[in-house]
């Protein structure tokens, strides 16, 4: 599980590198459980399923530094001057975002069981 | 159950896939897009596409999944009277609704003239070899998606898989069941407010695709110009439909469709629909109104409390 979770922030790291290229990723996915979402000026950058998180790790978003640790997510440093995201610590369901509206980063936390709704069309 | 995530074709894509097979499935799934993404881009070494816009009028020796595509495109632009043609790209670039370029609005007299290099009659076959005139240009943006699934589905019948769902930039196909057996619920979004849905359609194995310039679009001087663009009139289509939705078996042909059906209107769709069938489409229209045809209506379920009037056709 280790591995797959460096494997996961190297495959991201590549993604800020190589936007071009196509970026493919494979997980098991037991029980579909809270799936935090991490976008930047409203692109989808991740998509972590935080119930399948053993072991904590960070995320480097250049301007912010995201911890992912199981169930639940937080933004541990931001260079913006109000730190207010860093402020607004650990979410663990999808009550309330986490916003860096300086730097335009926003996370969520979707509940991807939610409903019987296997994809959206749109 | 193992879920593949993917950047590619310009879009977010996750196959969920369940059976013994399913981690093997997944793996070759994420192989065949990501060959796929370099075979249908308009740009790089290996695409087909810019051998051919590149080709400066020569005949180019093509992959038979880029003709397929070709092949289905032109004979839904026929049938369209033109409403859908992938050589609609130069305008698309210009708009800055292809790859790299900046959102811009052309001139009305760019525009005009951009308007004479589309034409899907001149694109010319010869067995596996096609050629284009020297100045115009072709995009499989509104049917590489829809072709991949469909080989995806094809792909997931040789591994012992028993149910998948393909979601491809919100271009949906299913494969099987689900686990309990019973039918896939596929929502529709609601192109008003993203975060939301009008209702849900149950499905067996099937593509449900949307088309709506919701998806893509740009803001200027308090205007919204979207990414599908007419080839008629060169600007972004604006004819009174938010949304068309496409039901049928094959991805590939619920791509080209949903385009389109958004393309003609609510009353180009209905004849459309009328003359050809072979598919169920649900239309959102922005006077309020959600029409579904009456092979899926049994099947739609209105969200509570949504803002639409559902109407059957």
């Amino acid at each position: 599980m280790k591995l797959k979770t460096t494997t996961l922030i190297l495959v991201f790291s590549l993604l800020l590198v190589f936007s071009t290229a196509a970026l493919i990723l494979i997980r098991f996915s037991g029980k579909a459980g809270e799936t935090a979402q991490i976008y930047s000026e409203g692109e989808l950058l991740y998509e972590i399923d935080l119930s399948a998180v053993t072991q904590p790790y960070t995320i480097d978003l250049g301007g912010n530094t995201v911890l992912v640790e199981p169930g639940q997510i937080s933004m541990l440093g931001a260079n913006c001057p109000d730190k207010l995201c860093v402020r607004t610590g650990a979410i663990r369901n999808g009550s309330y975002p986490i916003v860096c509206l300086p730097n335009k980063v926003r996370i969520i936390i979707v509940n991807s069981a939610k409903d019987d709704i296997d994809a959206i069309s749109g | 159950m193992t879920t593949l995530t993917a950047f590619a074709m310009d879009t977010y894509m996750t196959v969920s896939v369940r059976g013994i097979d399913s981690f093997e499935a997944a793996k070759a799934a994420g192989e065949l897009i990501e060959e796929y993404d370099s075979l249908f881009s308009v740009s790089g070494s290996g695409s087909d596409i810019a051998a051919i816009n590149s080709a400066a009028g020569e005949p180019v020796n093509i992959s038979s999944e880029t003709l397929r595509q070709i092949t289905a495109s032109i004979e839904v632009s026929g049938r369209s009277g033109g409403a859908f043609d992938i050589t609609v790209e130069p305008l698309a670039d210009a708009w800055g609704f292809s790859g790299g370029s900046e959102y811009r609005i052309p001139s009305d007299l760019e525009i005009s003239q951009l308007l004479d290099k589309v034409d899907y009659s001149r694109i010319q076959i010869s067995g596996n070899t096609l050629s284009i005139p020297d100045d115009m240009k072709i995009s499989l943006g509104a049917t590489a998606k829809g072709y991949t699934s469909d080989a995806l589905v094809a792909l997931f019948g040789s591994y012992r898989v028993d149910g998948a769902v393909i979601s491809l930039g919100g271009n949906v196909q299913t494969f099987g069941t689900k686990k309990d057996g019973s039918e896939w619920i596929i929502a529709i979004q609601d192109p008003n407010d993203p975060e939301r849905y009008t209702g849900t359609v149950s499905v067996s194995e099937t593509a449900v695709v949307t088309s709506g310039n919701y998806q893509r679009y740009f803001e200027s001087g308090g205007k919204r110009y979207g990414h599908i663009i007419d080839p008629a009139t060169g600007y972004p289509v604006q004819n009174g439909l938010l949304s068309a939705t496409v039901i049928c078996h094959s991805g590939l042909l619920s791509d080209c469709l949903s385009t389109a059906l958004f393309v003609l209107g609510e009353e180009g769709a209905k004849s459309y629909y009328e003359t050809y069938g072979g598919f169920d489409m649900i239309l959102i229209t922005s006077d309020g109104r959600i029409i579904v045809t009456s092979g899926i209506a049994g099947s739609y379920t209105q969200e509570k409390n949504s803002p639409y009037i559902l109407e059957v056709f």
